[in-house]
C-alpha cells in the first residue's frame, strides 16, 4: 500500500542551521512520532511538508503527490495543527471556521460540531478569549473535520497540562481506529508516544538518528548500568551516550543481548523510554563533537 | 474571494469607525483644498484598512495560517487587490454623506466633479501598488519603514502641492483639453493598470515567501 | 476480556498481549468462535500502538489459537482437545526450562531441584 507520507534527502539549508538529507516513510493507519530536542529540525521538517517554506533538495510525497506540485490537493488531505499558525483573534472559533472550511473539498460540519462538543468548546466564543490549551483543541476539530487523510501536527502538546494531553492521544488513536487516517507529529515530550506512537523517528542537529517502529527499538535496545569492569568488557561494543558516574557508568546499547554477554555477570539492563533513547543520543552526539 | 474580503471586514470591524472618522475629520481640516479634499480621504481611507489587513494576518501569524489551506497564494493576493477600488468607493460614498450633512457650516466640500474621485482612486492606487509588493516580500515588520516614506510622500507631498498641477509638468496639448469625461477615464484605467501589474509583482514576491 | 500489561516488566508488550489471551483460551474463558476486538481496537482500549496488538494477534494465529478472517475479524479458533492438552504441557514446559537453566548453571544437583519443586507446587 502506497505510503501516506514519504520523504527522501530532504535538505534545508539557513544560514547557522543545516536539515541534512532526511529520509522516513509513514504507512497509512499508523502513529509517527517525530522526536528531538528543541531547535533540532522538526519544525524545520514539517513546515517543509507543508510548502510554508522552501526545501532546497529532496523530494515530498503525500499520498503519492508531489507536495508542491499539487499542493492544493495535497494540503486538502491534511489536517495541519501548527502551534505557531495563529488565528484572527478579533474574530469568533465560528467567523474564523468559515473562512478556513470553504477550501476544503470534503468540510464535514457535522463532524466539527461534534468535536466541538466533545472537546467543550463553545462555538461563538471569541478566539481571543481561549486559552493555550482550548486553542489547540479548536486547531485539532478543525483539522479533524475535512476527512484528511493525514493529521500533520508540531509539537500539539507543548504547554498543554497532563489532562488535556491525555485527551488529545485518546482521540489521535481514535482516528486511526478506521485505518484510514494517519498521524506524524513532532513532540519533545517523549512520554505522549511512550505509548500510542507506532513508529518513531528522531532527529538531532538536522540528522536522523534513528527511524523505526517503536516496538523493535524498545525491545532490542537497552540501557545498561555496571562497573568500570563492565565498561572495560564492553570494550568491542557500540556505547551510546555513556555516562561516567561516580561508581560505574550507564549507557545506551542497540543489542542488550549482546552487551549483557559481553559484559559479564551483574550488568544492569533496562527497557529504555523514549525520552532515554532521545538523552542518550543527544549526549552521543554531543560527545562525538569534543 | 468574496469571503476573505469578508474576513478582512469581520477582522477591522473597529476600524471602519476610524474611516468614518477620517471621513468628517479630514475635510474639515482640508478645507482648504475645497472639494479635493476628497483624494486626501480616498488615500487615508485605503491606506489605513488595506496596511492594518496586513497588520492584523502579522500580528497573529494568520497569515502562515491561510498559506496552510489548499488555496493559491495568488488568491490571497488578489484580494487585497480587488479591496482597493472597494475601499475607494467606500470612502468617496461616506465622504458624500459626511460633507452633504456638513454642508450647512461648510459649503464647497461636497464633490461635484467626477474627476476628483478618478484622481484620488489613482493615487490610493499609486500608493498601494507601491508599498504591498514591498509588504509581500519583506513581511509587514520589515516594511513598515518603506510604508512611512511612501506615507510621507503621498500624504505630505501632494496635498501641499495640489495635485498634477503643481508640477510643472508638461501636459500634452490634447489632454489639457480633454473633456472631463475622458480625463476621469484616463485617471481611472491608470489606476487600474498600477494595481494590475503591482500585483503581478506582488504574486510573484508571495510565492516565494516564507513562514 | 481482561489484559493487563505491564511497562516494567521485561516482557515485550505483544508478548504479554498474546500469553494473557492465550492462556484464557486454554482455560476455556475464551470461547471458540468467540470475536475478538480488532487490532485497532485493541490498541486503543489497550493504549499501545498498533503494531503490538497486531504482533499479537499474529502470534496467536500462527499458534492456531486464533483466525484472521479477512474483513470480518479475529476469532477464536476451534481447539483441538489433544492439542489443547498439548499447548498447556508445552506452557508449563516453557516456565521450567528457565527454572531448570538456572539452576543447572548454578551447579543445583537434580534431586535438590526437585525437592524444590515439590516445596513451590505445595505452596499454593
Amino acid at each position: 500500500m502506497q505510503d501516506v507520507l514519504k520523504v527522501e534527502g530532504l535538505t534545508k539549508q539557513y544560514e547557522d542551521f543545516m536539515l541534512d538529507g532526511i529520509s522516513f516513510s509513514l504507512p497509512p493507519g499508523y502513529i509517527m512520532g517525530f522526536i528531538g530536542a528543541n531547535g533540532a529540525g522538526k519544525t524545520t521538517t514539517i513546515k517543509l511538508i507543508m510548502n510554508l517554506i522552501k526545501k532546497d533538495a529532496g523530494t515530498i510525497e503525500v499520498m503519492g503527490m508531489d507536495n508542491i506540485r499539487e499542493e492544493r490537493s495535497v494540503k486538502d488531505k491534511i489536517g495541519f495543527v501548527y502551534d505557531n499558525a495563529g488565528f484572527y483573534e478579533e474574530l469568533s472559533m465560528e467567523q474564523m471556521k468559515n473562512i478556513i472550511s470553504r477550501y476544503y473539498t470534503r468540510w464535514d460540519e457535522t463532524a466539527y460540531k461534534r468535536y466541538l462538543k466533545r472537546l467543550g468548546l463553545k462555538k461563538n466564543k471569541k478566539i481571543g478569549d481561549l486559552s493555550k490549551g482550548m486553542r489547540m483543541k479548536y486547531a485539532l476539530a478543525m483539522a479533524l473535520s475535512h476527512h484528511a487523510e493525514l493529521l500533520l501536527m508540531d509539537e500539539p502538546t507543548s504547554g498543554l497540562d497532563p489532562v488535556i494531553r491525555a485527551e488529545l492521544l485518546g482521540v489521535l488513536q481514535e482516528v486511526i481506529e478506521e485505518g484510514d487516517c494517519s498521524v506524524f507529529f513532532s513532540t519533545h515530550i517523549t512520554s505522549d508516544l511512550d505509548k500510542v506512537a507506532d513508529y518513531v523517528v528522531m532527529i538531532h542537529d538536522g540528522e536522523m538518528i534513528f527511524n523505526d517502529a517503536k516496538d523493535r527499538l524498545l525491545e532490542h535496545y537497552r540501557l545498561v548500568k555496571g562497573t568500570q569492569g563492565h565498561l572495560s568488557n564492553l570494550g568491542g561494543q557500540r556505547l551510546i551516550g555513556t555516562d561516567r558516574l561516580p561508581h560505574g557508568f550507564s549507557a545506551l546499547v542497540a543489542d542488550g543481548r549482546a552487551a549483557a554477554k559481553a559484559a559479564g555477570e551483574g550488568l544492569v539492563l533496562e527497557r529504555p523510554t523514549l525520552e532515554d533513547m532521545m538523552l542518550y543520543h543527544v549526549r552521543d552526539a554531543a560527545g562525538r563533537l569534543v | 474571494m468574496l469571503g476573505l474580503m469578508i474576513r478582512d471586514l469581520m477582522v477591522q470591524r473597529k476600524r471602519l469607525w476610524v474611516m468614518v472618522m477620517y471621513c468628517v475629520l479630514f475635510p474639515v481640516l482640508f478645507k482648504s483644498m475645497e472639494q479635493a479634499a476628497l483624494v486626501v480621504v480616498m488615500i487615508a481611507s485605503v491606506y489605513m484598512m488595506l496596511l492594518t489587513a496586513f497588520a492584523y494576518d502579522d500580528k497573529y501569524n494568520a497569515d502562515g495560517t491561510m498559506a496552510s489551506l489548499p488555496i493559491k497564494r495568488e488568491m490571497l493576493v488578489m484580494v487585497r487587490y480587488f479591496e482597493v477600488p472597494i475601499l475607494a468607493i467606500t470612502a468617496v460614498l461616506l465622504y458624500m454623506l459626511a460633507t452633504a450633512l456638513m454642508a450647512p457650516w461648510m459649503p464647497g466640500l461636497f464633490p461635484t466633479q467626477l474627476l476628483l474621485p478618478a484622481a484620488g482612486f489613482l493615487a490610493a492606487s499609486l500608493m498601494s501598488g507601491l508599498y504591498m509588493p514591498i509588504i509581500y516580500r519583506f513581511g509587514y515588520v520589515k516594511a513598515r519603514i518603506f510604508n512611512l516614506v511612501i506615507f510621507m510622500l503621498f500624504f505630505g507631498v501632494i496635498p501641499v502641492t495640489g495635485i498634477i498641477g503643481g508640477w510643472g509638468i508638461e501636459l500634452p496639448v490634447w489632454l489639457a483639453t480633454a473633456s472631463e469625461g475622458l480625463v476621469t477615464l484616463l485617471l481611472i484605467v491608470a489606476g487600474i493598470a498600477v494595481l494590475t501589474i503591482s500585483c503581478m509583482i506582488s504574486m510573484r514576491m508571495y510565492r516565494k515567501r516564507e513562514f | 476480556m481482561d489484559i493487563i500489561i505491564s511497562n516494567a516488566s521485561d516482557q515485550p508488550i505483544y508478548e504479554q498481549i498474546a500469553r494473557q489471551i492465550q492462556s484464557q483460551i486454554v482455560r476455556g474463558d475464551l470461547e471458540e468462535g468467540a470475536l475478538l476486538p480488532s487490532i485497532r481496537r485493541l490498541a486503543k482500549d489497550l493504549q499501545v500502538s498498533v503494531i503490538t496488538t497486531s504482533r499479537a494477534y499474529e502470534e496467536l494465529a500462527r499458534d492456531g489459537f486464533i483466525n484472521m478472517v479477512a474483513g470480518k475479524g479475529c476469532y477464536v479458533a476451534a481447539q483441538n482437545e489433544a492439542l489443547l492438552q498439548e499447548r498447556r504441557l508445552k506452557m508449563v514446559e516453557d516456565s521450567l526450562a528457565k527454572g531448570v537453566e538456572t539452576a543447572r548453571n548454578m551447579g543445583m544437583p537434580l534431586d535438590e531441584l526437585i525437592t524444590l519443586v515439590e516445596v513451590l507446587y505445595r505452596e499454593e
